[in-house]
This record gives structure tokens, C-alpha cells and sequence, in this order.
């Protein structure tokens, strides 16, 4: 039978090999690599990828998605993944990726030596880069801070329609909730959350930036939102911003009892990681003095190196707190149970 | 034997085989990322489902019915209203409505969420006119943040799906109808309800089909808006509690509800069907007078103020905004990604679908209609659904091959996978787009074709094709529109250190930087904007 190819179809068979031909990841593999999946997609990152280029030889190759999707690639991969780090911006994802067996111990003595163990895999399968703390957002105007010192506090009548959070679907909110849970038990985490439903002011929605500016436009009173984020809006060059936050004041909360809740920005070693060695030196770079400082000042979070002292001047101004030293590692197990209590409370 | 072979032997004599395996291969190529998804249908129920079941399963399908259904009301309202008042009357600015309100669909509903909750947000636009001429503290905050403003904004952008076809219907060789129902005394509101409507709805409906899946493809967009739906839960379900099982009921809930729909759609419809004449004159447009006029004007202008000047306006003033902050040099790397992987997508994608099409038109087999029928499922699922069932292809696939001795990952991380994804996933839009094509074709040149003992192969390239030029083109354009727009796949597929124009808008929008989110955002606009129009001058030349 004839059957002749319109051109249209003969291009785009010359279009598919050559678009299957085109991975870069296989073009460098003469070259020293590390391959990353990251949920992390910051400015400040990329440039301290090329200064670690610079510095050593080993090109970094990024792909970028939510830390979900990029566990579930990972997943699918298998043996065959040619990634070597997961980059995630919190710590329930590292937990989930570790107890899926998709990660396996790093060998850095380099890292042991500078970050604290609360705050790392207790099998050195993942270490912190960076910390964020969860924090209370209040209306200047219209609330006293020293009226709310704990989380739990925001689960009391007295806020009635005065609380405002994001979804329950944020890894932040989760991480938080499996805190409580941690901390408070079963029944009383349960209880907190119920109670802080009831006082939501509107229904969960928008990103943390939306929080502030919904209490700056008196929305509500208070909101559970990111230190980072906080400072992304005092230094936003959107003048409205600036002013909404310039509204708002921060809680850091259970300063007296457990700390404030923080999490982390971390990275893991993949399980098949083809190129370890590299890998290694680059969760070494990143906690270089050298590299935290670009993630302290550019980004406003916390460093997990000791040795930066100087936190640029919103952090600074923020002031010391207390953080919990509940091991991080240790949330995971709560995190599907935190979830169900959202799903339970009504908090979408 | 089966039904559909014993119908197929019956018809052997003038069947094609090559042309019906063809087709058979391409629906396996698309279908086979969905297949391997929901074959997890079998799979016992996860650990999540009955906890979401018994919680949040309920506002899931009460908001997912509430957006979808909606938005295919509303966008048919404004499609096929806007569509009649540019092809029948004359008002100002009606020939340049008829090209404009093709344009809201260069805006991802990812975007229009966003932009408008940055619109009448803290600080907005719409905050700085009322503080123009009123008090500080009288100034109205509407929180847009809800499933019915959702909806809205979702047929806003949408609508050209059902504005295009209309258009093409009322602007075709109509005048007859129009005219004969006008001279026995009709009144124009009347002709329109019990003449035109109907002559329409064809496409109309197949139109507000496709506003209706991008609707429950969409997450972004609800997820800001703390909508939850089936969608939102699908994810929530499989990536957030690693449960396979229960996100799989969740996406057949969507692919079964959808097929409903058509089946609902098909009976009450009945036999009526319509097919075009190829004689008789277009319906000659009559000038509006008086307050007729301006009402019309004020319509269109309504449409394309709020579905596309509003947007692509407030992400240009945010563009010149950050124009110093913002990292250009990625941004020509990401846009010509994003054109090359389109444009190849589409290529590929109409291409496979003509071929798909004409195999329709040589059999008319029970086979080949379930063939296209269930080719376009993959349209129905969230594009990350299909992505990880492409993950699971292309991974076995490597492994095959690894284990007959290749080296290299091959097929994962490459963008040839991520084409395979494309297509099984936007397959569905050329196809449906393309039938009405095949059908203005009279069969008579088929049979004339065949009777001269010429192949179908030349049939279809010498024969039809010629005919059909600007329409393949346009068809090819709305593929591209949204592989332009397309997120979910790309963002998992692609390969190491690779941007598209959508990617970049993710990145920017996922770390709560909304104004430099709106460079690339607007980018997409604009390239999605110039075929846009293209196509829109394509398909209105008589």
C-alpha cells in the first residue's frame, strides 16, 4: 500500500529524534556532574551553583518542581535515576523520601562538624541547609503581642473569627500541625485544631504574603506565616507590601515552653546516586560559612552554620528566639496524621 | 468474535489495514501513560480513602461540580453571545471584537487567578481608584478568593473555545436560514433562540467540552484560591500522602463524570445533527441603531476588557516594574523552549490526528469510533497524572532496553518523553478540532478518489488536505496555545536545567514573588497572542 508522509509528518519525526537525542544531562557526562532535584528555585541558589562550578570543576544540573512531584520522579526512576540530591523546602518531605528507602547515608564528617544534630537525619541521610520558623502575624493596631504567646493560644475564643491561615495542603501548615501533635499528644493536637478552626476569620486561602496583607486590610488579627517570607515583604519593592508589613508585627511563640516551631530547607543523598562524591562536596559548599551567608542575606533564612553571625539587618532585627529542639527527624511519622486532623477539623 | 472485529471483517473489503492499525497505534501511544494509571483501578483502596472519603470527599465534588458545570454554562453564555453579535450585526469596534475575543485564551488560568487577586487584592489597582474619590476606610475589599468568582474568571478566559466555532457556524453560508426565518416574521430574538441556537450547539457544546476539562485540569489556579476539588485532591491523595489508590478513584470520579456528561449531551440531542451546506450566502451583517448599539459594544467590550486587557495590562505594568530586578538572561532561553517544544507539539500533534481523523472517515466502524473516543481521555486527567504514568512508561521502557545492554538512561529526563507526554495529553484538542473539518468534505471526492484506484495515502495529502489549509493551521495554533500554557508535565518531565516560559512563572509564583512571576507570565501572552490572531484572520476569510 502507498502510503506517503505529508511533510508536516515527516518534520516532526525529524523533530522527535532530535528532541530525544537533546538530553543535556547525557552531553555531560564526560564533565564532572551532580545532578539535582530541587524544590527549591531561588536566584540566590543558581548563582551559588555557579560559584561552586567555579570553585570545583563540577557543573550542577537542576531540575525544578514541587517537592512532591519531585519525590515521585525519584520514585519512578529508580536505580536508574541519575539524580543525586533532593532539595526540599521543608523537612516532612526529607522524612517521607528516607522511610520510601530512596535515600542513603551521606559521609561527611565536614557536616557532622557544623550542623546540629536535633536539626539532622539521625542516619545522615539528609542535613539541613537553611531554617524557617513558623511564626504568629498580629495587627499592630489592633492586637497586644504580649496577649498571645503560644500556638496554642490561637485556638482560644477569645480570636473568634480573628484568625487567618493558608491551606492545610501547604507542607508548612503540616509540618507545624505534626508538631503540635508531637508535642501535645493525639487529643489535645486535635483539640487545638478544632479550636483553631472555629476562629478562622474567612476560609484558608492565598499564600503566606496573602495572610499579612489580609490582616493589614483587617481581614483578621492573626496568622501563622514563614519568617522568610515576612522578609521578602519588608523588602518587597512593592510599596503596599512594605506597608503591609509594616502593619503587622511578629510572634515567635512557646518562648517560654517548647520554642518556636521551625523547619528546614534540606538536602538528601539519593539511594543510586551516580555521582556521590560530588554530591557531597556540594552539601559541604552549602554549608560553607561562604554560601550561608548568600542564603541568610538574600533570602532571610536562618543559617544552620554557626560560624555566620551576621544575619543581615531584618533578621537581626527580629531578634534571638528560642526554637523547638524537638529532632526534626522525628515529625515525619506525625505528618499523614496531621493531615487526616485538617481533613477532620474542615481546615481546607 | 467480538463485536467490533466481526464488523470489521464485514467491511474488509474496503477496509485499510494499514491506516486502521495506524490509527490503533496512535490511540495506544496515546492512551498507554493513562492506562498505566488507572489500571491502579484494580489496586486495593488506600490507606487515605476512607478518612477523605468520609471528610472532605463531599466538598471536593461539590466544588468541582460547582466550577466545572459553571464554567461551561458561563463560557457558553459569553461564547456564544459574543459570537452571534460579531457575525450578525455591525456596532463599533465589531470587526475588531471579532478578532480580539480570540485572545483571552493566551492567559493560563494559573495566571488569571493570580492577576486578579493582585487586581482587587491589598494595594491594588482597584484599591488606588477608590481611593481616588473616596475615604480610606470606606474603601470595598472584595475577597474574589471564592469558588464562584473562581468560576467566573475561569469562563472569562475560556470562552474563545466556544466564541471560535460559533463564529465559524454563524459566519458560514447560513444566510438562507437566517434570511427565510426573517421574512416570515420571526423576531430577531426568536430566530436566534429557535433557528440559529440550535444550528450551533454542535459546536457550541464541543467548545464548552474543552473550557470544561481545562477547568478540572486546572490546580493552580484553585489551589491559590483554596478551592478544593477533585483536582486539588487527586494531588493531595498521591503526592502529599503518597497514596496511589485513592487518587486513582479520585481521577476516575473525574474521567467517569465527564463521560456522563457527553452520554447526557448525545441523548439529548438526539438525531438532530448538523452538517453545513456548501451553498447559499453568509448572513449579511445588519447595522445596529440606537441603544442596540452600544449594548453590543459594551458586551464585547465587557468580554475583552475583564477576560484579557485587565490581565495582559496589569502584567505589563508589573513587567515594567521589576524591569531592573528582574534575571533576563534566562528568559530568551525559556521563551524559545517554550516556542520550539509548541510549535514540534503541535506539528505532531495535528499530524497525528489528521491521520487519526481520515482513518475515521475510511471506517465507519464501531472500532474506530471507541479508537477516538477513548483517545482523548488523557484530556480529561490532571496533566500530572499523566505525567507520572509516562514516568512509568518511559522508566520501563529504559529499563528494557537497559537490560538489552544500553548504557544511558535514555528515555527519562529527555524531552522526547516529554513530547510523548504532550501528545497524550492535548491528542484530544487537535482531534476534536479537526473532524468538523473532514466533515465540510463532500464524500464524494472519496469515492471519486477510490474509484480511480488512487491510495488513501494520496487521497488525503492530494485531495483534502488542499482544502483545508487554513483550517489545519488554525487547529495547530490552538494546540500550541496550550502546550504554550501547559505546566504540570513540564515541570516533572523535563530534563536538567530546563526552562520553559511556564516553568519560570512557577518558580517565581511558587516562591511568592508575583511581580517578577509576571515577566515570564506575560511572555506567554504575547507570543500566545500573534497565532492567536493569525488564526483569527485565517479562519475568518470567506
Amino acid at each position: 500500500m502507498k502510503f506517503s508522509l505529508p511533510l508536516i509528518s515527516k518534520f516532526s519525526l525529524l523533530a522527535i529524534l532530535w528532541a530525544s537525542c537533546a538530553s543535556p544531562a547525557r552531553e555531560a557526562e564526560k564533565e564532572q556532574v551532580v545532578n539535582l532535584y530541587s524544590h527549591r528555585h531561588y536566584e540566590s541558589d543558581q548563582r551559588l551553583y555557579d560559584l561552586f562550578t567555579q570553585q570545583t570543576g563540577i557543573k550542577v544540573n537542576v531540575v525544578e518542581a514541587s517537592a512532591d512531584e519531585v519525590v515521585k520522579r525519584l520514585e519512578a526512576e529508580g536505580a536508574n535515576s541519575p539524580a543525586d540530591l533532593i532539595i526540599t523546602a521543608d523537612v516532612g518531605r526529607l522524612t517521607r523520601a528516607k522511610d520510601s528507602g530512596l535515600l542513603q547515608p551521606f559521609a561527611s564528617t565536614v557536616a557532622d562538624g557544623i550542623v546540629n544534630p536535633e536539626l539532622a537525619d539521625p542516619d545522615k541521610m539528609w542535613y539541613p541547609i537553611t531554617v524557617r520558623a513558623r511564626v504568629i502575624a498580629y495587627s499592630k493596631e489592633r492586637v497586644k503581642p504580649e496577649s498571645i504567646t503560644r500556638f496554642e493560644d490561637l485556638a482560644d475564643p477569645r480570636w473568634a473569627k480573628k484568625v487567618l491561615a493558608r491551606s492545610s495542603s501547604n507542607v508548612y501548615n503540616q509540618s507545624l500541625v505534626a508538631s503540635v501533635l508531637a508535642h501535645l499528644g493525639q487529643e489535645d493536637g486535635e483539640k487545638w485544631v478544632n479550636g483553631m478552626v472555629a476562629n478562622f476569620a474567612r476560609e484558608p486561602k492565598g499564600n503566606d504574603r496573602d495572610q499579612v496583607k489580609d490582616i493589614a486590610a483587617g481581614v483578621g488579627d492573626l496568622a501563622l506565616v514563614n519568617t522568610y517570607y515576612m522578609g521578602l515583604l519588608a523588602n518587597s519593592d512593592d510599596p503596599a507590601e512594605r506597608e503591609a508589613y509594616e502593619k503587622v508585627g511578629i510572634i515567635f511563640p512557646n518562648q517560654t515552653d517548647r520554642g518556636a516551631h521551625i523547619n528546614i530547607s534540606g538536602v538528601g543523598l539519593t539511594k543510586h546516586a551516580p555521582n556521590k562524591d560530588n554530591a557531597t562536596k556540594l552539601l559541604e559548599f552549602l554549608l560553607s560559612p561562604e554560601a550561608q551567608i548568600v542564603l541568610v542575606q538574600e533570602n532571610y533564612e536562618y543559617p544552620v552554620n554557626g560560624k555566620v553571625n551576621d544575619l543581615g539587618p531584618f533578621l537581626m532585627g527580629l531578634g534571638e528566639f528560642v526554637p523547638d529542639t524537638y529532632p526534626l527527624s522525628k515529625f515525619g511519622s506525625y505528618m499523614n496524621e496531621a493531615t487526616d486532623l485538617c481533613n477532620r477539623a474542615g481546615w481546607q | 468474535m467480538t463485536d467490533w472485529l466481526r464488523h470489521w471483517n464485514a467491511k474488509r473489503k474496503a477496509a485499510y489495514p494499514a491506516w486502521f492499525l495506524a490509527a490503533l497505534l496512535i490511540a495506544g501511544v496515546v492512551l498507554l501513560p493513562v492506562a498505566l494509571v488507572l489500571l491502579h483501578l484494580m489496586d486495593p483502596e488506600g490507606p487515605a480513602w476512607a478518612g477523605l472519603r468520609d471528610t472532605v470527599l463531599a466538598d471536593y465534588v461539590t466544588n468541582t461540580v460547582t466550577v466545572g458545570l459553571g464554567g461551561f454554562a458561563l463560557s457558553l453564555v459569553f461564547g456564544i453571545s459574543s459570537a452571534w453579535l460579531v457575525s450578525v450585526y455591525r456596532f463599533p469596534l465589531s470587526r475588531f471584537f471579532g478578532h480580539a475575543l480570540y485572545l483571552p485564551l493566551a492567559i493560563p488560568t494559573y495566571i488569571v487567578a493570580y492577576a486578579y487577586s493582585d487586581v482587587f487584592g491589598y494595594g491594588g489597582p482597584f484599591e488606588a481608584v477608590q481611593g481616588l474619590f473616596m475615604a480610606p476606610d470606606s474603601i470595598w475589599r472584595p475577597d474574589i478568593k471564592n469558588p464562584f468568582a473562581l468560576t467566573v474568571l475561569y469562563a472569562l478566559v475560556l470562552f474563545p473555545y466556544v466564541f471560535i466555532p460559533c463564529k465559524m457556524v454563524f459566519g458560514s453560508r447560513l444566510g438562507s436560514y437566517y434570511e427565510a426565518a426573517m421574512s416570515l416574521g420571526m423576531k430577531p430574538a426568536r430566530v436566534f433562540f429557535s433557528v440559529m441556537l440550535p444550528l450551533a450547539r454542535p459546536a457550541a457544546v464541543g467548545g464548552g467540552f474543552l473550557v470544561l476539562m481545562e477547568i478540572l485540569n486546572d490546580f493552580g489556579g484553585a489551589k491559590y484560591f483554596g478551592v478544593t476539588t477533585l483536582t486539588t485532591g487527586i494531588f493531595g491523595a498521591w503526592f502529599s500522602k503518597g497514596d496511589l489508590g485513592t487518587a486513582v478513584r479520585f481521577a476516575a470520579m473525574l474521567v467517569f463524570g465527564v463521560l456522563l456528561l457527553i452520554w447526557l449531551e448525545r441523548k439529548m440531542r438526539g438525531r438532530a445533527a448538523y452538517t453545513e451546506k456548501n451553498t447559499g450566502t453568509p448572513i449579511t451583517p445588519t447595522r445596529l441603531v440606537g441603544a442596540a448599539r452600544w449594548l453590543a459594544f459594551g458586551w464585547c467590550a465587557l468580554l475583552f476588557f475583564f477576560g484579557f486587557a485587565l490581565v495582559a495590562g496589569r502584567l505589563l505594568f508589573q513587567t515594567i516594574w521589576v524591569r531592573d530586578k528582574f534575571p533576563w538572561a534566562k528568559l530568551a532561553d525559556s521563551t524559545w523552549n517554550s516556542f520550539a517544544m509548541a510549535g514540534l507539539g503541535a506539528m505532531l500533534i495535528v499530524t497525528l490526528a489528521l491521520l487519526m481523523a481520515y482513518n475515521g472517515r475510511l471506517h465507519h466502524s464501531r472500532a474506530t469510533l471507541w479508537i477516538e473516543r477513548t483517545s482523548s481521555i488523557g484530556y480529561v486527567l490532571p496533566g500530572a497524572v499523566i505525567a507520572v504514568g509516562v514516568l512509568a512508561l518511559s522508566t520501563g521502557l529504559d529499563a528494557m532496553l537497559r537490560a538489552s545492554g544500553w548504557q544511558a538512561a535514555l528515555l527519562t529526563g529527555s524531552l522526547g518523553i516529554l513530547m510523548l507526554a504532550y501528545v497524550s495529553r492535548f491528542f484530544a484538542v487537535g482531534l476534536k478540532q479537526l473532524e468538523p473539518a473532514f466533515e465540510k468534505i463532500p464524500r464524494s471526492r472519496d469515492e471519486a478518489g477510490l474509484a480511480l484506484g488512487k491510495s488513501p495515502g494520496f487521497i488525503l495529502t492530494r485531495l483534502h488536505l488542499p482544502l483545508m489549509p487554513r483550517h489545519l493551521i488554525a487547529v495547530g495554533i490552538l494546540v500550541f496555545i496550550d502546550l504554550l500554557k501547559e505546566l504540570p508535565l513540564t515541570l516533572i518531565l523535563r530534563p536538567f536545567n530546563y526552562h520553559t516560559l511556564a516553568t519560570q512563572t512557577f518558580a517565581f509564583a511558587d516562591n511568592e514573588m508575583l511581580r517578577l512571576a509576571a515577566v515570564p507570565a506575560l511572555c506567554i501572552v504575547l507570543c500566545g497572542m500573534l497565532p492567536l490572531l493569525l488564526s483569527s484572520a485565517l479562519l475568518s476569510k470567506k
